[in-house]
């Protein structure tokens, strides 16, 4: 379990798997305390439940905590959405907490929208149409419900990407990977000629190997692959991707590469193994 | 009993029809199998001066403690004998996937030992331990397909047929033993062919022990399985894929509107992520790496392949438009065995005239028995019609007769033309290509300079074929290819090498599995020898030869790149080990196995000098070719953009080859020291006593 | 001539009298046809209905689940195979598999022919039928022709499973499936079928194209022609008896 605020790691282990009941309401009321105090947020049940022995139980746990006196503090509130959080009352008033739940509400919905949009439409989520999630958005509260996430071990999956032109998105890496999070971002910033130079770039020198043109009919792109022939003009002559060289095979392939990393003997040979030796060598 | 092995060898003597059964343990235990046992054969009964046709001459159809299990991937079966392609019938080992490897092994035999020659064409039934010599003359000059039909008519559907055709039957050199419609060893037909030897029909309903708790042999399988990549070890997807960090080069395919065009229905494979294991076998759409990704996607019906293989690599495909040439419209194989067909012509077919000529070359030749040798033959024909030699040397009359015509129009009548001549050894020409590239040295001088001269010609020494070589990791791909007999058919430095993953992390795994990053160089990009990269080429020999023994599929293993990120895309080189001491029982270890496949190539190479009858492997036999040297002409060594070998450095290569083997550096052959170590005192004093062994 | 012998051995009470002579069960059955899954009757192995004095259970409830195989996708690996009696028996047996690829991989279920490469497998179109256990609904041959009432319906699958405490091994079920589906252990001398791993079916996990699914059950009987038509299958006396019941 990540570190956070002031959270001291696991109660001591005592006769097996049992924890001693003592030592785990002092490990909880040290992190509800600390959420509060340090971080001004509630804590999750969720992120509560790894330090008990038997979660299905969490409840009456903290029943008998909560009957304690040296933990009279630490309150339970329910959310609208049916998620339960801690607060010390030592620092927050009902009222705040009842405020608070609503914030953790519109993380909540923020989280399950991209976690869908990575995973069933392999999409990223504009951080600009956030605002429909959140009912009267202010932009500014919005920044603050991302620095919050991101602390959040709960929704550490979660993460934001800006493409060259500023525009933000979020995405889960359990279903997007970071690479392919990139490929999206860059696609969304509309600039098909610098799509292709980022991607040309990147494949010269992460594996390396130029680019087949063909490859960016890939719908991760989003390029209308018939302008083909006007993006790579476009690319060639420009000063910004002067770096950017067409090459073509043997077999009539066109391949694009960066000099940054290829030179282009290099990029002739990989290009003919790739068209013609691959296939005379199966 | 160890768990795999079944105990039994049987022994076949086809002069005096006896038949017999052996200890497996008792004698081969220290060569595992497979390849390792028919070496050991080899070696204890087959005479220097031998020749391949000699009744004398020995078959070995080995399979190993792992074939037949669930051991992905447990399907082929090593054929050893000498080799009649090799102008020196050297011997040699061809392999066969499909199934009837394991379907010995369900008959209760560990490997099959051929012997001697039978005085009337005859046929091997195996239905476990009934095993009987029947005659073969109805099937005798029957095409592999039809006698496949007729003995599965006879004793069961469920049997499995290791055949020959009539290339085999004539003695044409370059001829192949086929199972199971597609699956093909080179180099040994027509030693069954000088046999009388048509068939082997095996029918198993045996059982092969796992010593390891049923459970306990699961949740291994199950560990290994997510490790695996695609056909040829690809462990990124071709294309952006969102579950997947890298992409790009390798076969694994799969990808929307990537359809199998002619299943019924068609079916579209579509993204197979790396931990959906219930579509590992559709990563591979085989069909756009062996005809494009059109065509590929159009005529395939579905991929198959070989036993217990859960990644498919055999393009089954529809084609209506071959039956008009006699030849069913349903083809299946791949790589090699699908493209040899255009690779008579020349310019180069193209298209759906290119798909058409690989689907009939494969229909006539899996048929006729007929082995390409990895497409050597084609490459030597077009040289050959380029530089006028068949009208140098064929009879004005045969050269007149050839249908040239057709070979412009790259007909596919020109491939019937053509197979047909080979297989039936019709004329000069049918002669000199049915003996094969090597032989040809010996017929028409200008090929054996034009074998070692032209790069074109992808030739590696006399007169075989490379597969793979300097194109693939530089230095070690020409260290693999010096040992071998016939075309080296290594895979493990290539795999490795096209893995698909950026060159940083194949270098971090290169450090790890061999020593330092600078083993592992970026292709065509080609720098100075070191010791890892002798590692890289020594494990790569061993590997094979330790598969081949096993057996495992040198394709698909062995794990060194897998496509799980959580492990940082490591694979797990000691699954070996695993799955040997799981099955068996018999617990060894990496470095065991590693041992244990080094003494089987060891004794690989006192094979190779007893039948050379040579000592000085280094400078006479493990020979590198002129263009090793040369191409591209205008490029120097160690500079981008090609794999051009420097000749001071391949010898450096050469010592830390051997060295790193513990041969003698000077001959390139094994000292006594080293054999005695490995336990071969036997043949270390056999070589001594035949003035062969030197230190 | 024979029918006469029929007529006058069986000596039906009229209770019993629609399954009197095989001709008429047949006609009854659909014989020839596809969906013939019936139990053979033949002459003079029949006693009356009042002679038997112990009854079995013989109707069982449908199975909730099955295995189903989309020739489509089949490759011919055989890891169903392989599975199936290595995470079962801890061996590699294909002939013990209660799953078959092997016996249709070369030449299709219609086995050589002439002119095979019309036909299916991978000497013809390529197409690889799998054969999976059908979990028969009522009457389930395998179950009843046990003489030892060894094939028992198990809960919660109700798969249709060989008890092999009750089996002594005398392969009267392989004679009776007309699928072909039931297998022997030579090893322990009994008889073994598709148990549906009880709910968690190790091909179906193990099958590398997804061409094997584990699928609410359904009667598949009628949908495909029998490998073959069972005969010389006597019906044990107390399955005998207690057809009578409903089948009057």
């Amino acid at each position: 379990m990540e570190e956070n605020g002031k959270h001291s790691g696991s109660p001591q282990i005592i006769e097996g798997n049992k924890l001693d009941n003592e030592v785990v309401y002092a490990a909880i009321a040290e992190r509800v305390r600390a959420d509060s105090t340090g971080k001004g947020q509630l804590t999750s049940l969720e992120l509560i439940k790894p330090l008990v022995y038997d979660p299905g139980k969490i409840q009456s746990y903290l029943g008998e905590m909560m009957g304690n006196e040296g933990y009279k503090d630490i309150k339970l509130i329910t959310a609208a959405n049916g998620g339960t959080h801690l607060y010390s009352e030592k620092v927050f008033t009902r009222r705040d907490a009842e405020r608070l739940t609503l914030d953790e509400e519109v993380r909540s919905r923020i989280i399950n929208q991209v976690r869908e949009d990575s995973s069933k439409k392999e999409s990223l989520t504009p951080v600009s149409k956030l605002g429909a999630l959140i009912p009267g958005a202010e932009l500014d509260k919005i920044d603050n419900h991302l620095a919050l996430m991101s602390g959040d071990e709960r929704y550490k999956d979660i993460h934001i990407i800006t493409n060259r032109k500023g525009a933000r998105y979020l995405y889960s890496e359990t279903f997007l990977t970071c690479n392919y999070a990139e490929l999206l971002a860059r696609a969304e910033a509309n600039d098909p000629v610098a799509i292709i130079a980022d991607t040309v770039r990147d494949d010269s020198r992460i594996y390396p190997r130029p680019t087949n043109l063909d490859m960016f009919k890939a719908p991760v792109f989003k390029i209308d692959f018939d302008e083909m022939g006007r993006y790579t003009s476009e690319l060639t002559k420009s000063p910004e991707y002067k770096d950017i060289k067409l090459i073509k095979a043997s077999t009539g392939a066109i391949y694009l590469y960066s000099d940054l990393y290829f030179n282009p003997d290099l990029a002739k040979a990989t290009v003919e193994w790739e068209e013609v030796g691959r296939y005379e060598n199966p | 009993m160890a768990g795999g092995y079944t105990g039994k060898t049987l022994r076949v003597d086809l002069t005096t029809g006896k038949i017999t059964a052996e200890d497996t343990l008792a004698k081969y235990k220290d060569y595992i199998g497979g390849a390792g046992l028919g070496y050991k054969v080899l070696w204890d009964e087959v005479p220097a001066g031998t020749k391949a046709w000699d009744p004398v001459n020995r078959l070995i159809f080995g399979v190993g403690p792992l074939s037949g299990t669930g051991a992905p991937c447990g399907g082929r079966v090593s054929t050893i004998s000498l080799s009649p392609p090799s102008q020196f019938e050297l011997p040699a080992v061809g392999h066969m996937g499909g199934h009837w490897g394991p379907e010995l092994k369900f008959a209760g035999w560990d490997s099959i030992i051929i012997q001697g020659k039978a005085n009337a064409p005859c046929w091997i039934s195996i239905q476990d331990d009934k095993v009987e010599i029947r005659d073969a003359k109805k099937l005798w000059g029957q095409g592999i397909f039809q006698a496949t039909a007729a003995i599965c008519a006879d004793i069961g559907n469920d049997c499995h047929v290791a055949a020959i055709g009539q290339a085999g039957e004539n003695l044409v050199r370059l001829s192949n033993v086929m199972n199971d419609r597609s699956h093909s060893a080179g180099l040994h037909g027509s030693v069954m062919g000088s046999k009388n030897l048509k068939a082997i029909g095996v029918k198993g309903t045996g059982a092969l022990k796992i010593s390891m708790d049923k459970n306990a042999w699961r949740d291994l399988v199950n560990a290994y399985l997510p490790l695996m990549g695609c056909n040829n070890q690809g462990v990124v997807p071709s294309t952006p894929q969102s579950w997947a960090e890298f992409y790009g080069s390798t076969r694994w395919t799969a990808q929307k509107g990537a359809f199998w065009g002619r299943a019924t229905p068609a079916f579209d494979v579509g993204i197979c992520p790396a931990d959906d294991l219930n579509k590992m076998g559709l990563r591979t759409h085989k069909g756009i790496q062996d005809h494009g990704f059109e065509l590929g996607v159009k005529y395939t019906t579905r991929i198959g392949g070989c036993f217990g293989c859960p990644i498919r690599c055999h393009t089954a495909m529809d084609n209506p438009n071959l039956e008009q040439y006699g030849v069913s419209r349903f083809q299946t194989n791949t790589c090699n065995g699908i493209s040899h067909g255009p690779g008579w012509y020349d310019p180069a077919p193209t298209g759906e005239k290119q798909m058409l000529l690989k689907q009939i070359g494969s229909a006539l030749a899996d048929d006729y028995g007929w082995w390409s040798d990895y497409g050597q033959s084609g490459r030597d024909f077009v040289y050959m019609k380029k530089k006028g030699l068949f009208e140098k040397y064929l009879p004005a009359k045969e050269y007149a007769a050839i249908p040239w015509k057709l070979w412009e129009a790259q007909s596919p009548d020109f491939s019937k033309w053509v197979y047909k001549t080979i297989t039936y050894k019709e004329g000069e020409f049918g002669q000199a290509f049915a003996d094969g590239p090597e032989w040809m040295e010996t017929r028409y001088p200008e090929m054996k300079e034009a074998h070692l001269k032209e790069y074109e010609l992808q030739s590696w020494k006399f007169g075989m074929a490379k597969h793979h070589s300097t194109e693939a990791s530089g230095q070690v791909g020409a260290l693999i290819n010096l040992m071998r007999n016939a075309h080296a058919q290594n895979h493990t430095h290539s795999n490795f090498q096209g893995s698909g993953l950026p060159l940083a992390l194949k270098k971090e795994i290169g450090a790890e599995l061999f020593g330092t990053p600078d083993a592992v160089d970026n292709n065509n990009d080609v720098k100075p020898m070191n010791a890892g990269k002798a590692r890289f080429a020594v494990l790569s020999m061993i590997y094979q030869d330790l598969h081949d023994s096993l057996t495992l599929c040198n394709w698909t293993q062995p794990i060194w790149a897998s496509p799980v990120k959580e492990r940082k895309y490591r694979g797990d080189p000691e699954a070996e080990a695993k799955f040997f001491s799981a099955v068996t029982g018999i617990n060894k270890t990496r470095g065991d196995l590693e041992l244990d496949g080094l003494r089987i190539l060891t004794l690989f190479r006192a094979l190779t000098m007893r039948f050379m009858n040579e000592a000085d492997m280094r400078n006479k036999h493990d020979l590198i070719p002129e263009w090793a040297f040369t191409y591209p002409k205008d490029k120097e060594p160690f500079t981008s953009g090609h794999a051009k070998m420097d000749r001071a450095d391949m010898e450096k290569a050469k010592d830390m080859f051997y060295e790193q083997l513990g041969y003698d550096v000077k001959t390139g052959a094994p000292t006594r020291a080293m054999l005695e170590k490995l336990n071969m005192k036997s043949v270390a004093d056999e070589l001594e006593s035949t003035k062969l062994l030197t230190v | 001539m024979e029918e006469k012998n029929e007529n006058s051995v069986i000596q039906l009470t009229p209770a019993s009298k629609k399954l009197s002579t095989r001709r008429e069960f047949l006609k009854v059955a659909g014989a020839g046809g596809a969906g013939i899954i019936g139990l053979t009757i033949i002459g003079n192995a029949m006693k009356t209905a009042e002679a038997a004095d112990t009854k079995r259970v013989v109707w069982v409830p449908n199975p909730t689940m099955m295995i189903v195989g989309d020739p489509t996708r089949c490759v011919g690996c055989r890891r169903c195979e392989i599975a199936c009696t290595e995470f079962n028996e801890g061996k590699t047996q294909p002939s013990l598999a209660r799953v078959k690829i092997n016996r249709n991989y070369l030449f299709g279920p219609q086995g050589t022919q002439v002119g095979f490469w019309n036909g299916e497998g991978i000497y013809g179109n390529h197409r690889i039928v799998q054969d999976t256990c059908r979990q028969c609904p009522h009457p389930v041959s395998c179950m009843d022709a046990c003489p030892n009432g060894a094939i028992e319906a198990v809960p919660p699958t109700n798969a249709r499973v060989v008890n092999v405490e009750k089996c002594t091994g005398c392969k009267a079920c392989q004679r009776a499936c007309p699928f072909g589906m039931t297998t022997f252990n030579t090893e322990i001398n009994k008889a073994s079928k598709c148990h549906l791993c009880n709910g968690d079916p190790q091909c179906v996990k193990a099958c590398p194209t997804g061409a094997l699914q584990y699928v609410p059950w359904r009667d598949r009987t009628k949908e495909m022609p029998a490998r073959f038509i069972p005969v010389s299958v006597n019906l044990p006396d107390d399955v005998k008896a207690t057809c009578v019941t409903c089948h009057k």
